[in-house]
């Protein structure tokens, strides 16, 4: 199957059972790439502003990059995109594994759904043959047993799914999509809006396998790059060795690793639950890789209680760790599983029982309310597991947390409890400990979140060079191009990590090689700021404004206590203006109408 | 009182060794040849390597002495100073 410009599009509306094809204009692919970039068009072009997230209306696409089921080095990622329950904005979230790989063989570039189903069906695509099933004997199931009955009752073996647990049903804000058991599309509650259209599961299975119009020339590009990712450190040993887990004791020595609610960077248990402990405890077993991946940093491990599965992860392990004071690598790693069993997200699920804990800490949740249930205080597995259960069925008191931290603050009255950017649980660093990272938080599409600009590469791992994490001179910029290039690496369906070894001129090489669009560096980089832009006009339009670029108030105001970072908060002020005038934004934050002209995109 | 010495990543995965104290002898002592020194232990001679480069074009070894990166002091050039913590870390990233 040779490249096309013209996205393929596959329409199902769920509410009247209807399935149509459509191919999108070659200028949306060549202005937007795919993935993340064309996903995010659809959907300002589908979308109502003022439309519930959790409502039909609201539409769920599955949106591939060009470089999706190619040979490239992880060219197996895809894209969940629809207004996010959690925050209210785009959600759009990335997830490797094989269905992307796979979904992309069956001809298919995106699919867009909208409607809601009357009973639960899932959706079957077996190339061009397109199915809507009945789906009510999985409806209450986990990710892992509908994933397996799915693929014998089809009787397609080799298929490929992605699917929601009970979570997703149950429409928790913070659920996610699972794909091929282990991987998710995880942030802003794209599960929440799968289970709203009562879609349990999408199979995928697929016979075309994409290729250049120039193969072999691609195949040079390819083979260059791979060997750039095995020659580094990182992509090539440091991954592999230990997966994203490498990251706890290096947060954790620079004092920035998020301790209780982000009370404190410094983890007196790190010791006891980083990557290094995985290993010499005996429960990692091996490494894994999605498709095309030489990379291979996912962790399959075992605990001594029986349990398998794949994780922790590094932000997983600390969500479910330090964030919530919980020291037991084996309740981390099995409330790890659980979350996959659910389909819950691991950071907004941890990070809401943090915020529950401080508040019962507080006093502002009380005995009474946790209606039986174990103490809710920092350091207790048995709340987390306990907890985790009742959020992800709705039960207790986990049917407030299944709202998100940032409303059941506002509920208990402390909304400052809240350790979120636009409604969604920030990530494992603390950025009063990386400046350039606060920023990057602050003024995220998705809201908190760590893979919108990554600037712990430069600030903290000296990637591409080092910078001084407490330095918020220049910042902006690195902040900027980091956006912009990180929505560039998600459109054409690549995973972010292999940035730790290849730079723009090779994701241009990979791109220009296997689409022949022939873009100038200046053109790709504008591409991803063309996306950004867009992701934060359609924000605007539901709502947000330049008030949510923010951090909670701890992190702007309260000094860090300890350790490294020790008097530290985050110097947001000093940095924002000069990144909205970077942007091309007013002093309000909002995209100028030369932007929008340049960018190509004031019409939409 | 000596400095403490931490290792972390594949370098405490190859070698075995987690932490161990050096003396500071007069007091203070230079990082660079902390590096070298221990760079004599089986699974840590990547260090010795990094002690006798240039380190023209920086490095990608993460090392902090009490938790501030070696970029921000003077590299092989830092002073320790008795009672401080060497972190050492190979290559890493993740996220
Ligand atoms: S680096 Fe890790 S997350 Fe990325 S594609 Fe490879 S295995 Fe998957």
């Amino acid at each position: 199957m040779g490249f096309s410009d013209k996205i393929r599009v596959l329409n199902v509306n769920l509410s009247t059972r209807e399935i149509t094809r459509e191919e999108l204009d070659a200028e949306v692919s060549k202005k937007f790439i795919g993935g993340r970039g064309a996903g995010t068009y659809l959907l300002s072009t589908l979308l109502k502003d003022d439309v519930d997230p959790l409502s039909p209306n609201n539409p769920l696409i599955f949106a591939t990059g060009p470089l999706t089921g190619t040979a490239a080095p992880t060219g197996g990622r895809y894209m969940a995109l629809c207004k996010s329950p959690l925050t209210g904005l785009v959600a759009s979230s990335n997830s490797g594994g094989q269905f992307g790989a796979e979904l992309k063989r069956t001809g298919t570039d995106i699919i867009s759904i909208v409607g809601k189903a009357s009973a639960p069906v899932y959706l079957a695509i077996d190339d061009e043959k397109v199915e809507l099933r009945d789906a009510s004997h999985l409806w209450g199931t986990d990710t892992h047993f509908t994933t397996e009955t799915l693929k014998q009752e089809l009787g397609w073996e080799k298929a490929k799914v992605a699917c929601i647990g009970p979570a997703g049903e149950n429409m928790v804000r913070f659920a996610c999509i699972i794909n091929d058991k282990h991987r998710a599309a995880g942030r802003s509650g794209v599960g929440a809006v799968m289970g709203s259209k009562n879609l349990k599961a999408i199979v995928v299975k697929g016979s075309k396998r994409p290729e250049a119009n120039d193969q072999e020339r691609f195949m040079e590009i390819v083979k260059a790059r791979v060997k750039l990712l095995q020659d580094h450190p990182v992509t090539g040993q440091g991954l592999a060795a230990l997966g994203t887990k490498v990251l706890d004791n290096i947060i954790n020595e620079h004092g920035a690793y998020p301790t209780r609610n982000f009370q404190t960077g410094v983890f007196e248990s790190t010791d006891e639950v980083c990557g290094e402990a995985l290993v010499e405890k005996g429960y990692l077993k091996k490494n894994r890789g999605c498709y095309a991946c030489p990379i291979k940093c996912a962790r399959v491990t075992e605990l001594p209680t029986g349990s398998k599965g794949e994780g922790p992860e590094y932000e997983s392990g600390w969500a479910l760790g330090a964030a919530t004071g919980v020291k037991d690598l084996i309740a981390i790693t099995e409330v790890n599983y659980m979350c996959n069993l659910y389909g819950l997200d691991t950071i907004s699920c941890g990070l809401t029982i943090a915020c529950a804990m401080e508040l019962y800490e507080k006093g502002l949740i009380k005995k009474d309310d946790l209606k039986g249930g174990p103490a809710m205080v920092f350091g207790s597995s048995e709340a987390l597991i306990y907890y985790t259960k009742q959020t992800a069925l709705k039960q207790g008191i986990g049917s407030r947390l299944a709202e998100g931290s940032m409303r059941l603050a506002q509920e208990c009255g402390a909304p400052e409890y809240s350790m979120t950017v636009k409604g969604q649980e920030l990530p494992a660093y603390d950025p009063r400990g990386v400046q350039g990272q606060g920023l990057s938080y602050a003024t995220s599409n998705r809201g908190g979140c760590h893979v919108r600009g990554y600037l712990i590469a430069p600030e903290v791992l000296g990637i591409p060079e080092k910078l001084d994490p407490q330095a918020t001179q220049g910042k902006a910029q690195w902040v900027k191009v980091f956006q912009d290039l990180t929505a560039v690496i998600d459109s054409m369906g690549l995973c972010l990590f292999t940035s730790f070894a290849l730079g723009a001129e090779d994701y241009l090489a990979i791109l220009n090689g296997f689409t022949g669009f022939d873009y100038s560096l200046d053109e790709m980089m504008e591409c991803g700021e063309r996306i950004w832009n867009l992701e934060r006009m359609l924000n605007m339009r539901f709502g947000m404004t330049s008030q949510s670029d923010t951090l909670p108030e701890r992190l702007l105001k309260e000094p860090m206590p300890e350790g490294p970072q020790k008097g530290n908060t985050v110097r947001l002020e000093q940095m924002l203006p000069e990144y909205y005038s970077l942007r091309g934004w007013s002093e309000d934050g909002v995209p100028q109408k030369e932007t929008l002209q340049r960018l190509g995109i004031d019409g939409l | 009182m000596a400095i403490k010495i931490k290792i972390f990543g594949l370098l405490r995965l190859n070698s075995g060794l987690k932490e161990l104290e050096l003396e500071a002898g007069k007091g203070t002592r230079r990082l660079g040849d902390i590096l070298y020194e221990l760079g004599s232990y089986k699974g840590l001679e990547p260090l010795k390597e990094l002690a006798s480069s240039n380190m023209k074009n920086g490095s990608p070894f993460i090392i902090m002495v009490d938790g501030t990166n070696w970029m921000q002091l003077k590299g092989l050039d830092s002073v320790v100073k008795d009672g401080q913590v060497v972190s050492i870390f190979p290559p890493s990233a993740g996220g």
